[in-house]
């Protein structure tokens, strides 16, 4: 992120392509500032866990475990019930109050396309290791 | 976005009360400059002085806005407290973004609180605060409050003044987002003389794309973005900056020194593009929704005391005319000279190009002894930056009748102590270092803005004056029509009249080129015609001898030829035909 210049390409990106929609506030990365530009950038994106929380916490299997980590959303099951929120230990879920539904990445690296600054990349990950045990395997 | 409905919200900080108008009839003057112009002449008032309570700022955001890559600028427009004349600046940060997802096209600000506040605007909310204990801070510690004070959901941006728009310095710019600004034509004066600090604007409404026009749009935003990405002047504005230019212009002999008394910038060697870079370079940063990333932070670091290990830092952004203004221009010999002295500038909140038009008019004024010790409070020369930090102090607290007078601007100081004839101003507007020749000096008398990247061009004796003249005319129209869509003036060539028709389409909105084309001089016409209304006359305008005794990168420029040149522009220009000055 030391190289990320602020141009919100990647967030404009997925709210364009996936979200269908101009507004970056709920495209799923968010580049933000801490203390005005002076500070260093941070992305909030989702970290594709192993063994997602979020989806632990989703009472209605809204949020299935992907191979490879993260999540898959599955729109209609999501009640907006944001039980998901706190449990996800970075913060990143975020509702968007029109659908009134949570934004999830759907991990399809269009946000990596636009980047002008090489910050982002797409990585193919090895869906043998899934898990801790079948990487030790 | 709602087609044809433009949302205009207005304040009025004397009854501290707003209004939003949906208005169907603005339209015609899609956003940006275009709409801006057309609030200004609804609402200024050519009796009163630009400062005067009832007098409006408008901050108006482009058509284009933020639906296409590097269309980022909001336009300021407002009548300059420094030249009376139109005043139309732009700057990007996060504005237009913050603007679009508040559905705001534009923003009307008048009246004068009877005490220091600031506004928060937000969609659903227009707060008014006090803000008293901000008052007396400069930009960057005021930025620093603002940014806990407020914490607001969604996209945010926020403008400021320091002490020199507190007090109505008259080149006092706002400064937007840090390392942008509204600048020079005197917005922070308006600000301060609303008693208005800051201005903060957020966004968190979602903007769905219509499904009837989504392919379009993405093969349209693929193709402007691809375009601009692979462009030739990318590496140029990303990796080095704007200030690469000072090595062609002065090979150019377009880059004058010592208030234009030397022809070529001395201590160029450390100013150069590369050697910034090397030693000062921290971070390059973009405007919301642009790939370019063209501001470039520089690095500066002051000792505490003279023994002790103690350090103050400072990021402070650089460009091409920063650098001519107070490096060039003073004569400075070294980097720090130029941070120390760009700190205090950007901290008051003063405009680099006039603070360095009015320090450079002082120098002359103290060596032909116009001006003395007793009115400065400093020994002043080119390239003692001491004596201009303690004249930077002396301006914006205005400690002497010499002080306050050159708090009007370097020409309103000259007219009043002698030194008229090497003010490096024309029409009270700075000169930015771009010595090109006759167009230079044309665009500074209209307040027309140069191209950032200029190509070699024909020395002076092989050009016609009215051909000068209308190709002028013609490209200054061009960026009237792009100035209204919100497209940044470094990447202009991008937008040709097919690709911005193209882009309008996808949005909705069915103007072929030549349409567009026509509706850039009818843009032009409005704009000089508020112009005119306020008195700007190019056929009267003054330009100091010392503009004939700079070299330009067409040779030494003839006072009768440009005379001429004034005289068609005024015919061209108040002729009042639209139709009939359009080529093609």
């Amino acid at each position: 992120m030391g190289k990320c210049i602020a141009c919100y390409s990647c967030s404009f990106a997925c709210a364009r392509e996936v979200m269908k929609s101009f507004s970056p506030q709920y495209a799923a990365i968010r580049i933000k500032t801490r203390g005005g530009l002076q500070s260093k950038l941070t992305a909030d994106i989702c970290r594709a866990c192993k063994n997602p929380p979020c989806a632990e916490a989703c009472p209605y299997e809204a949020l299935v475990p992907r191979v490879g980590g993260g999540v898959k959303l599955i729109s209609d099951k999501c009640t907006g019930c944001e039980n998901c929120i706190p449990a996800c230990p970075v913060g990143y879920i975020i509702m968007n109050p029109v659908q009134e539904k949570i934004v999830m990445c759907i991990h399809c690296g269009i946000c990596s396309k636009y980047c002008p600054h090489d910050v982002l990349r797409l990585e193919e990950v090895d869906d043998i290791c899934w898990t801790q045990d079948s990487c030790e395997q | 976005m709602t087609q044809g409905i433009t949302r205009v919200l207005y304040i009025d900080l004397s009854s501290l009360t707003f209004e939003i108008k949906d208005r169907a009839d603005l339209s015609p003057y899609m956003g940006g400059t275009g709409l801006g112009c057309q609030l200004l002449a609804e609402e200024s008032h050519l009796s009163q002085d630009p400062l005067a309570p009832e007098q409006p700022i408008i901050f108006s955001r482009g058509t284009l806005s933020p639906y296409f890559p590097a269309a980022t600028q909001v336009a300021a427009v407002f009548r300059s407290p420094l030249t009376g004349h139109l005043a139309e600046s732009f700057a990007g940060g996060s504005l237009a973004a913050a603007m679009s997802l508040a559905r705001l096209n534009a923003l009307v600000i008048k009246g004068r609180a009877d005490r220091p506040v600031r506004i928060t605007v937000g969609p659903r909310i227009v707060h008014i605060k006090k803000a008293d204990p901000i008052y007396g801070t400069g930009t960057e510690e005021c930025l620093r409050e603002l940014y806990d004070l407020d914490p607001s959901p969604g996209l945010r941006s926020i403008m400021v003044i320091g002490q020199a728009g507190e007090k109505t310095v008259r080149f006092a710019d706002l400064v937007l987002d840090r390392y942008w600004r509204f600048g020079g034509s005197g917005a922070g004066a308006l600000f301060g003389s609303k008693n208005l600090k800051s201005l903060m604007v957020y966004g968190d409404r979602s903007l769905p794309i219509p499904d009837v026009n989504a392919a379009v749009y993405r093969e349209v935003f693929e193709n402007i973005h691809n375009r601009l990405v692979h462009s030739e002047l990318m590496p140029l504005l990303h990796e080095l900056g704007t200030v690469i230019n000072l090595e062609k212009m002065q090979s150019m002999m377009a880059l004058p020194s010592r208030n234009g008394r030397e022809p070529q910038f001395n201590a160029l060697p450390s100013f150069t593009a590369q050697s910034l870079a090397e030693k000062h370079l921290v971070r390059q940063l973009a405007c919301t929704g642009c790939p370019v990333g063209c501001v470039h932070v520089g690095y500066y670091r002051r000792m505490y005391g003279s023994e002790s290990f103690e350090f103050e830092e400072s990021h402070l952004p650089y460009d091409y005319t920063t650098v001519y203004a107070l490096g060039s221009q003073l004569g400075l010999e070294t980097p720090g000279d130029f941070w120390a002295l760009w700190e205090k500038v950007s901290g008051y909140g003063l405009d680099p190009l006039a603070a360095g038009a009015a320090l450079g008019w002082l120098t002359e004024a103290f060596m032909q002894g116009l001006v003395n010790e007793q009115d400065t409070g400093t020994a002043i020369g080119f390239g003692y930056t001491e004596g201009y930090l303690h004249a930077l102090d002396g301006l914006v607290g205005g400690e002497t009748p010499l002080y306050r007078d050159l708090a009007r601007g370097a020409t309103f100081a000259a007219l009043r102590w002698g030194g008229v004839d090497y003010v490096t101003e024309i029409n009270h507007r700075a000169t930015t270092g771009l010595h090109t020749g006759y167009d230079s000096l044309l665009s500074l008398a209209m307040g027309f803005k140069q191209p950032e990247f200029v190509h070699p061009l024909p020395p002076c004796t092989n050009q016609e004056p009215e051909r000068v003249v209308n190709n002028l005319i013609a490209r200054e129209a061009a960026n009237c029509l792009l100035d209204s869509m919100g497209v940044c003036r470094l990447v202009n060539q991008v937008y040709d009249y097919k690709t911005v028709s193209r882009a309008l389409k996808s949005l909705g909105y069915k103007l072929s080129p030549r349409q567009l084309k026509i509706s850039s001089y009818e843009l032009y016409n409005i704009k000089q015609g508020i112009n005119r209304a306020f008195g700007l006359d190019p056929a009267r305008t003054n330009i100091p001898y010392r503009f004939f005794n700079i070299p330009t990168a067409q040779g030494l420029l003839e006072q009768n030829r440009l005379a001429e040149m004034l005289d068609i522009l005024a015919k061209q220009t108040w002729a009042a035909d639209k139709e009939g000055i359009i080529p093609g």
